[in-house]
Protein backbone atom coordinates (compact mmCIF):
# COMPACT_ATOMS: atom_id res chain seq x y z
CA UNK A 1 0.00 0.00 0.00
CA UNK A 2 2.79 2.33 0.98
CA UNK A 3 4.63 1.56 -2.27
CA UNK A 4 1.48 2.28 -4.30
CA UNK A 5 1.06 5.62 -2.49
CA UNK A 6 4.71 6.58 -3.09
CA UNK A 7 4.40 5.65 -6.78
CA UNK A 8 1.24 7.75 -7.21
CA UNK A 9 2.86 10.70 -5.40
CA UNK A 10 5.97 10.54 -7.64
CA UNK A 11 3.84 10.22 -10.78
CA UNK A 12 1.69 13.25 -9.93
CA UNK A 13 4.82 15.32 -9.12
CA UNK A 14 6.29 14.48 -12.54
CA UNK A 15 3.08 15.40 -14.35
CA UNK A 16 2.70 18.76 -12.58
CA UNK A 17 6.34 19.66 -13.34
CA UNK A 18 5.74 19.34 -17.06
CA UNK A 19 2.36 21.12 -17.37
CA UNK A 20 3.46 24.69 -16.43
CA UNK A 21 6.36 24.90 -18.85
CA UNK A 22 5.85 26.15 -22.38
CA UNK A 23 8.63 25.99 -24.99
CA UNK A 24 10.31 29.37 -25.21
CA UNK A 25 8.68 30.66 -21.98
CA UNK A 26 10.11 28.63 -19.11
CA UNK A 27 8.06 28.98 -15.98
CA UNK A 28 5.37 31.13 -17.64
CA UNK A 29 1.78 30.07 -17.28
CA UNK A 30 -0.50 31.14 -20.14
CA UNK A 31 -3.89 32.60 -19.25
CA UNK A 32 -7.19 30.91 -20.01
CA UNK A 33 -8.75 32.05 -23.32
CA UNK A 34 -11.06 34.58 -21.62
CA UNK A 35 -8.03 36.44 -20.27
CA UNK A 36 -5.64 35.91 -23.17
CA UNK A 37 -4.54 38.91 -25.20
CA UNK A 38 -3.28 38.67 -28.75
CA UNK A 39 -2.98 41.20 -31.53
CA UNK A 40 -6.61 40.34 -32.40
CA UNK A 41 -8.03 41.30 -29.00
CA UNK A 42 -8.81 39.96 -25.54
CA UNK A 43 -11.08 36.95 -25.11
CA UNK A 44 -14.22 37.55 -27.19
CA UNK A 45 -13.41 41.24 -27.67
CA UNK A 46 -11.95 41.47 -31.16
CA UNK A 47 -10.23 44.39 -32.88
CA UNK A 48 -12.41 45.54 -35.76
CA UNK A 49 -15.75 44.88 -34.02
CA UNK A 50 -18.33 47.61 -34.30
CA UNK A 51 -19.65 49.33 -31.20
CA UNK A 52 -22.94 47.46 -31.69
CA UNK A 53 -21.28 44.05 -31.94
CA UNK A 54 -19.20 44.80 -28.88
CA UNK A 55 -22.21 45.86 -26.82
CA UNK A 56 -23.84 42.54 -27.75
CA UNK A 57 -20.78 40.57 -26.60
CA UNK A 58 -20.51 42.56 -23.39
CA UNK A 59 -24.28 42.61 -22.89
CA UNK A 60 -24.15 46.26 -21.92
CA UNK A 61 -24.40 49.71 -23.48
CA UNK A 62 -21.02 51.41 -23.70
CA UNK A 63 -20.64 54.84 -22.12
CA UNK A 64 -18.53 56.62 -24.73
CA UNK A 65 -16.45 59.51 -23.45
CA UNK A 66 -17.41 61.92 -26.26
CA UNK A 67 -20.98 60.74 -26.70
CA UNK A 68 -22.39 64.19 -25.88
CA UNK A 69 -19.83 66.24 -27.81
CA UNK A 70 -21.10 68.33 -30.70
CA UNK A 71 -19.46 68.23 -34.11
CA UNK A 72 -17.82 65.30 -35.88
CA UNK A 73 -16.29 62.65 -33.65
CA UNK A 74 -13.53 60.61 -35.32
CA UNK A 75 -12.33 58.74 -32.25
CA UNK A 76 -13.75 57.82 -28.89
CA UNK A 77 -12.99 55.72 -25.80
CA UNK A 78 -14.87 53.71 -23.20
CA UNK A 79 -13.91 51.66 -20.16
CA UNK A 80 -15.51 48.36 -19.20
CA UNK A 81 -15.12 45.54 -16.76
CA UNK A 82 -14.72 42.26 -18.64
CA UNK A 83 -13.99 38.93 -16.94
CA UNK A 84 -12.74 40.82 -13.83
CA UNK A 85 -10.36 42.93 -15.93
CA UNK A 86 -10.59 46.70 -16.38
CA UNK A 87 -10.30 47.40 -20.09
CA UNK A 88 -9.88 50.62 -22.05
CA UNK A 89 -11.57 50.43 -25.44
CA UNK A 90 -10.44 52.72 -28.27
CA UNK A 91 -12.71 53.39 -31.21
CA UNK A 92 -12.26 54.98 -34.60
CA UNK A 93 -15.03 56.27 -36.84
CA UNK A 94 -15.11 54.17 -39.99
CA UNK A 95 -17.14 54.15 -43.18
CA UNK A 96 -17.94 50.59 -44.20
CA UNK A 97 -17.95 50.67 -48.02
CA UNK A 98 -19.77 47.38 -48.64
CA UNK A 99 -22.48 47.87 -46.04
CA UNK A 100 -22.55 51.63 -46.81
CA UNK A 101 -22.79 52.45 -43.14
CA UNK A 102 -20.80 54.57 -40.77
CA UNK A 103 -19.81 53.13 -37.44
CA UNK A 104 -17.48 53.32 -34.50
CA UNK A 105 -15.04 50.45 -34.86
CA UNK A 106 -12.85 49.02 -32.12
CA UNK A 107 -9.28 49.96 -33.03
CA UNK A 108 -7.60 49.07 -29.74
CA UNK A 109 -8.13 47.40 -26.38
CA UNK A 110 -5.75 47.96 -23.47
CA UNK A 111 -5.48 46.63 -19.95
CA UNK A 112 -3.25 46.86 -16.88
CA UNK A 113 -4.86 43.82 -15.28
CA UNK A 114 -2.45 41.18 -14.00
CA UNK A 115 -5.06 38.58 -15.03
CA UNK A 116 -4.41 39.30 -18.68
CA UNK A 117 -1.61 37.34 -20.34
CA UNK A 118 -0.38 36.57 -23.83
CA UNK A 119 -0.39 33.00 -25.13
CA UNK A 120 3.22 32.78 -23.93
CA UNK A 121 2.24 33.83 -20.43
CA UNK A 122 3.61 37.38 -20.62
CA UNK A 123 1.80 40.03 -18.67
CA UNK A 124 2.01 42.99 -16.34
CA UNK A 125 5.25 42.95 -14.39
CA UNK A 126 7.35 41.21 -17.03
CA UNK A 127 10.51 42.82 -18.34
CA UNK A 128 11.84 43.73 -21.77
CA UNK A 129 14.11 40.69 -22.05
CA UNK A 130 11.13 38.32 -21.64
CA UNK A 131 9.23 40.08 -24.42
CA UNK A 132 12.21 40.05 -26.79
CA UNK A 133 12.78 36.35 -26.10
CA UNK A 134 9.12 35.48 -26.74
CA UNK A 135 8.97 37.42 -30.02
CA UNK A 136 12.47 36.97 -31.37
CA UNK A 137 11.24 36.32 -34.92
CA UNK A 138 8.76 39.19 -35.03
CA UNK A 139 9.21 42.70 -36.38
CA UNK A 140 9.58 44.93 -33.34
CA UNK A 141 9.66 48.68 -32.88
CA UNK A 142 10.71 49.83 -29.41
CA UNK A 143 12.10 52.76 -27.53
CA UNK A 144 11.53 55.42 -24.87
CA UNK A 145 8.19 57.22 -25.08
CA UNK A 146 8.09 60.85 -26.14
CA UNK A 147 7.11 63.20 -23.31
CA UNK A 148 5.91 66.75 -23.72
CA UNK A 149 7.89 69.18 -21.57
CA UNK A 150 6.04 72.26 -22.80
CA UNK A 151 4.06 73.41 -25.84
CA UNK A 152 7.09 73.26 -28.12
CA UNK A 153 9.42 70.73 -26.55
CA UNK A 154 9.35 66.95 -26.51
CA UNK A 155 11.95 64.75 -24.83
CA UNK A 156 12.53 61.02 -24.61
CA UNK A 157 11.22 59.60 -21.33
CA UNK A 158 13.62 58.16 -18.78
CA UNK A 159 10.96 55.87 -17.29
CA UNK A 160 8.37 55.05 -19.95
CA UNK A 161 9.12 52.63 -22.75
CA UNK A 162 7.10 51.01 -25.53
CA UNK A 163 7.49 47.78 -27.49
CA UNK A 164 5.32 47.30 -30.58
CA UNK A 165 5.24 43.67 -31.73
CA UNK A 166 3.98 43.00 -35.24
CA UNK A 167 3.82 39.90 -37.40
CA UNK A 168 4.07 39.07 -41.08
CA UNK A 169 0.53 40.17 -41.82
CA UNK A 170 1.33 43.76 -40.74
CA UNK A 171 -2.34 44.40 -39.90
CA UNK A 172 -2.45 44.59 -36.10
CA UNK A 173 0.07 44.67 -33.29
CA UNK A 174 0.60 44.04 -29.60
CA UNK A 175 1.85 47.04 -27.67
CA UNK A 176 3.66 46.54 -24.38
CA UNK A 177 4.01 49.71 -22.34
CA UNK A 178 6.69 49.60 -19.67
CA UNK A 179 7.28 51.87 -16.73
CA UNK A 180 10.60 51.56 -14.93
CA UNK A 181 11.46 48.52 -17.04
CA UNK A 182 8.35 46.50 -16.15
CA UNK A 183 5.24 45.97 -18.26
CA UNK A 184 2.52 48.30 -16.99
CA UNK A 185 -0.09 47.65 -19.67
CA UNK A 186 -0.68 45.65 -22.85
CA UNK A 187 -2.72 46.77 -25.84
CA UNK A 188 -3.98 45.00 -28.97
CA UNK A 189 -4.36 47.48 -31.80
CA UNK A 190 -4.70 48.11 -35.49
CA UNK A 191 -1.43 49.17 -37.07
CA UNK A 192 -1.72 52.93 -36.97
CA UNK A 193 1.45 53.84 -38.84
CA UNK A 194 3.75 54.13 -35.82
CA UNK B 1 68.04 51.46 -21.34
CA UNK B 2 65.03 51.24 -19.05
CA UNK B 3 63.88 54.69 -20.12
CA UNK B 4 64.20 53.74 -23.79
CA UNK B 5 62.11 50.60 -23.32
CA UNK B 6 59.52 52.56 -21.38
CA UNK B 7 59.34 55.24 -24.09
CA UNK B 8 59.02 52.55 -26.78
CA UNK B 9 56.19 50.90 -24.86
CA UNK B 10 54.34 54.23 -24.65
CA UNK B 11 54.82 54.89 -28.37
CA UNK B 12 53.56 51.41 -29.29
CA UNK B 13 50.53 51.80 -27.02
CA UNK B 14 49.66 55.15 -28.59
CA UNK B 15 50.05 53.71 -32.08
CA UNK B 16 47.82 50.74 -31.25
CA UNK B 17 45.25 53.10 -29.79
CA UNK B 18 45.32 55.30 -32.88
CA UNK B 19 44.98 52.24 -35.09
CA UNK B 20 41.99 50.92 -33.12
CA UNK B 21 40.35 54.36 -33.19
CA UNK B 22 40.61 54.26 -36.97
CA UNK B 23 38.12 51.39 -36.97
CA UNK B 24 35.83 52.62 -34.22
CA UNK B 25 32.19 52.90 -35.25
CA UNK B 26 29.91 55.49 -33.75
CA UNK B 27 26.58 57.02 -34.72
CA UNK B 28 28.50 59.72 -36.54
CA UNK B 29 31.01 57.73 -38.51
CA UNK B 30 33.81 55.22 -38.84
CA UNK B 31 37.17 56.39 -37.56
CA UNK B 32 38.02 59.63 -39.38
CA UNK B 33 35.17 59.17 -41.87
CA UNK B 34 32.51 61.43 -40.41
CA UNK B 35 28.95 61.65 -41.71
CA UNK B 36 28.28 65.13 -43.01
CA UNK B 37 31.77 65.62 -44.47
CA UNK B 38 31.80 66.99 -47.98
CA UNK B 39 33.33 65.11 -50.87
CA UNK B 40 36.11 67.73 -51.03
CA UNK B 41 36.92 67.37 -47.32
CA UNK B 42 37.07 63.60 -47.65
CA UNK B 43 39.27 63.70 -50.73
CA UNK B 44 41.68 66.04 -48.94
CA UNK B 45 41.81 63.81 -45.88
CA UNK B 46 42.21 60.59 -47.87
CA UNK B 47 44.55 62.25 -50.35
CA UNK B 48 42.71 60.67 -53.27
CA UNK B 49 39.94 61.47 -55.72
CA UNK B 50 36.70 59.63 -55.05
CA UNK B 51 35.18 57.85 -58.05
CA UNK B 52 31.41 58.19 -57.92
CA UNK B 53 29.30 55.51 -59.61
CA UNK B 54 26.58 57.80 -60.99
CA UNK B 55 26.79 61.27 -62.47
CA UNK B 56 25.80 63.56 -59.63
CA UNK B 57 26.55 66.62 -61.75
CA UNK B 58 23.58 65.75 -63.93
CA UNK B 59 21.18 68.13 -62.24
CA UNK B 60 18.62 67.64 -65.01
CA UNK B 61 17.95 63.94 -64.47
CA UNK B 62 18.24 63.70 -60.74
CA UNK B 63 20.88 61.56 -58.99
CA UNK B 64 20.65 63.31 -55.68
CA UNK B 65 22.44 60.28 -54.29
CA UNK B 66 25.70 58.72 -55.36
CA UNK B 67 28.12 56.11 -54.03
CA UNK B 68 31.85 55.52 -54.01
CA UNK B 69 33.76 52.39 -53.02
CA UNK B 70 37.24 52.63 -51.59
CA UNK B 71 39.75 51.02 -49.28
CA UNK B 72 40.07 52.89 -46.01
CA UNK B 73 42.87 51.87 -43.63
CA UNK B 74 43.03 48.53 -45.43
CA UNK B 75 39.30 47.73 -45.26
CA UNK B 76 36.74 48.01 -48.08
CA UNK B 77 34.01 50.56 -47.43
CA UNK B 78 31.11 51.92 -49.45
CA UNK B 79 30.30 55.58 -49.04
CA UNK B 80 26.96 57.16 -49.90
CA UNK B 81 26.69 60.83 -50.77
CA UNK B 82 23.73 63.17 -51.04
CA UNK B 83 23.52 66.40 -52.95
CA UNK B 84 23.30 69.32 -50.51
CA UNK B 85 22.48 72.83 -51.69
CA UNK B 86 24.12 75.59 -49.68
CA UNK B 87 23.03 78.46 -51.96
CA UNK B 88 20.74 78.85 -55.01
CA UNK B 89 22.04 76.49 -57.75
CA UNK B 90 25.15 75.67 -55.71
CA UNK B 91 25.60 72.30 -54.11
CA UNK B 92 28.16 69.89 -52.78
CA UNK B 93 28.05 66.16 -52.15
CA UNK B 94 27.98 65.28 -48.47
CA UNK B 95 28.61 61.92 -46.84
CA UNK B 96 25.32 60.41 -45.60
CA UNK B 97 26.14 56.71 -45.45
CA UNK B 98 29.05 54.38 -44.67
CA UNK B 99 28.72 50.63 -45.21
CA UNK B 100 31.30 48.06 -44.15
CA UNK B 101 31.61 44.40 -43.17
CA UNK B 102 35.14 44.29 -41.75
CA UNK B 103 35.59 42.47 -38.43
CA UNK B 104 38.13 45.16 -37.48
CA UNK B 105 35.31 47.68 -37.08
CA UNK B 106 33.67 47.86 -33.67
CA UNK B 107 31.83 50.32 -31.50
CA UNK B 108 33.58 51.64 -28.38
CA UNK B 109 31.78 48.92 -26.40
CA UNK B 110 32.93 46.16 -28.73
CA UNK B 111 29.86 45.63 -30.92
CA UNK B 112 30.82 44.57 -34.43
CA UNK B 113 30.79 41.69 -36.88
CA UNK B 114 29.63 38.52 -35.12
CA UNK B 115 27.87 40.32 -32.26
CA UNK B 116 24.61 38.78 -31.14
CA UNK B 117 21.33 40.66 -31.64
CA UNK B 118 20.53 40.67 -27.94
CA UNK B 119 23.84 42.34 -27.10
CA UNK B 120 23.05 45.19 -29.50
CA UNK B 121 19.60 45.69 -27.98
CA UNK B 122 21.01 45.60 -24.46
CA UNK B 123 23.77 48.09 -25.30
CA UNK B 124 21.32 50.54 -26.90
CA UNK B 125 18.36 49.96 -24.60
CA UNK B 126 17.82 53.72 -24.16
CA UNK B 127 17.52 54.27 -27.91
CA UNK B 128 14.66 53.82 -30.34
CA UNK B 129 15.32 50.50 -32.12
CA UNK B 130 13.53 48.79 -34.96
CA UNK B 131 14.00 45.12 -35.72
CA UNK B 132 12.59 43.39 -38.78
CA UNK B 133 13.28 40.45 -41.06
CA UNK B 134 15.09 41.60 -44.19
CA UNK B 135 13.11 39.41 -46.49
CA UNK B 136 9.63 37.96 -46.25
CA UNK B 137 8.96 34.28 -45.73
CA UNK B 138 9.88 32.15 -48.74
CA UNK B 139 6.79 31.05 -50.65
CA UNK B 140 8.59 27.84 -51.59
CA UNK B 141 9.93 26.68 -48.24
CA UNK B 142 7.82 28.70 -45.81
CA UNK B 143 11.05 29.64 -44.05
CA UNK B 144 12.89 32.86 -43.64
CA UNK B 145 16.40 33.18 -45.01
CA UNK B 146 17.70 34.09 -41.56
CA UNK B 147 18.37 37.71 -42.47
CA UNK B 148 17.21 40.51 -40.23
CA UNK B 149 17.99 44.15 -39.58
CA UNK B 150 18.38 46.14 -36.37
CA UNK B 151 18.20 49.91 -36.71
CA UNK B 152 19.25 52.07 -33.77
CA UNK B 153 18.14 55.69 -34.02
CA UNK B 154 19.55 58.62 -32.12
CA UNK B 155 17.17 61.05 -30.43
CA UNK B 156 16.94 63.37 -33.42
CA UNK B 157 16.14 60.50 -35.81
CA UNK B 158 13.62 59.05 -33.37
CA UNK B 159 11.79 62.31 -32.76
CA UNK B 160 12.10 63.56 -36.34
CA UNK B 161 13.77 66.75 -35.10
CA UNK B 162 14.85 69.39 -37.51
CA UNK B 163 18.54 68.75 -36.87
CA UNK B 164 21.14 66.28 -38.10
CA UNK B 165 19.91 62.79 -37.28
CA UNK B 166 21.89 59.54 -37.18
CA UNK B 167 21.04 55.86 -37.43
CA UNK B 168 23.19 52.75 -37.01
CA UNK B 169 21.95 49.83 -39.07
CA UNK B 170 23.12 46.31 -38.28
CA UNK B 171 22.52 43.57 -40.85
CA UNK B 172 22.26 40.15 -39.25
CA UNK B 173 22.31 36.56 -40.42
CA UNK B 174 20.91 34.07 -37.93
CA UNK B 175 20.98 36.79 -35.26
CA UNK B 176 24.67 37.67 -35.68
CA UNK B 177 25.96 40.88 -37.27
CA UNK B 178 27.42 40.39 -40.75
CA UNK B 179 27.68 44.03 -41.82
CA UNK B 180 26.68 47.49 -40.67
CA UNK B 181 25.73 50.83 -42.10
CA UNK B 182 25.92 54.29 -40.59
CA UNK B 183 23.34 56.72 -41.97
CA UNK B 184 22.65 60.40 -41.57
CA UNK B 185 19.69 62.64 -42.35
CA UNK B 186 21.33 66.04 -42.59
CA UNK B 187 19.73 69.40 -41.98
CA UNK B 188 19.30 71.61 -45.03
CA UNK B 189 22.36 73.85 -45.26
CA UNK B 190 20.26 76.71 -46.53
CA UNK B 191 18.32 76.99 -43.24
Amino acid sequence: MRKIFLFLFAASALVSCGSNDKPGSPGKKPADPAHTISKDGIGDIKIGMSQTELEKVLNQKLAMKHANDTGEIWADTATVKYNDMDLSLYFQFMYHETARTEMMQLSGVETSSPLCKTADGLGVGDNRASILAAYEDNPIDMGPENEMVNDTTWVLSKTKYYIYVKDDKWDKELIFRLVNKKVASIEASFLLGD
Amino acid sequence: MKKAVFALAIIMTLQASAQSNAYTISMKGLGALKLGMSQAELEKMLNKKLVMTKNYLDTLNGYYLDTAKLTYKGIPVQLEFERSYFAPYQFRMRLVGIRCSSPLCKTASGIGIGTDRLKILTEYDNYHSVIYPENPISLKTGNRNGKSVVRVLDDAASMMNDSDAYTMVFYLLNKKVVSFELKARLKDERD
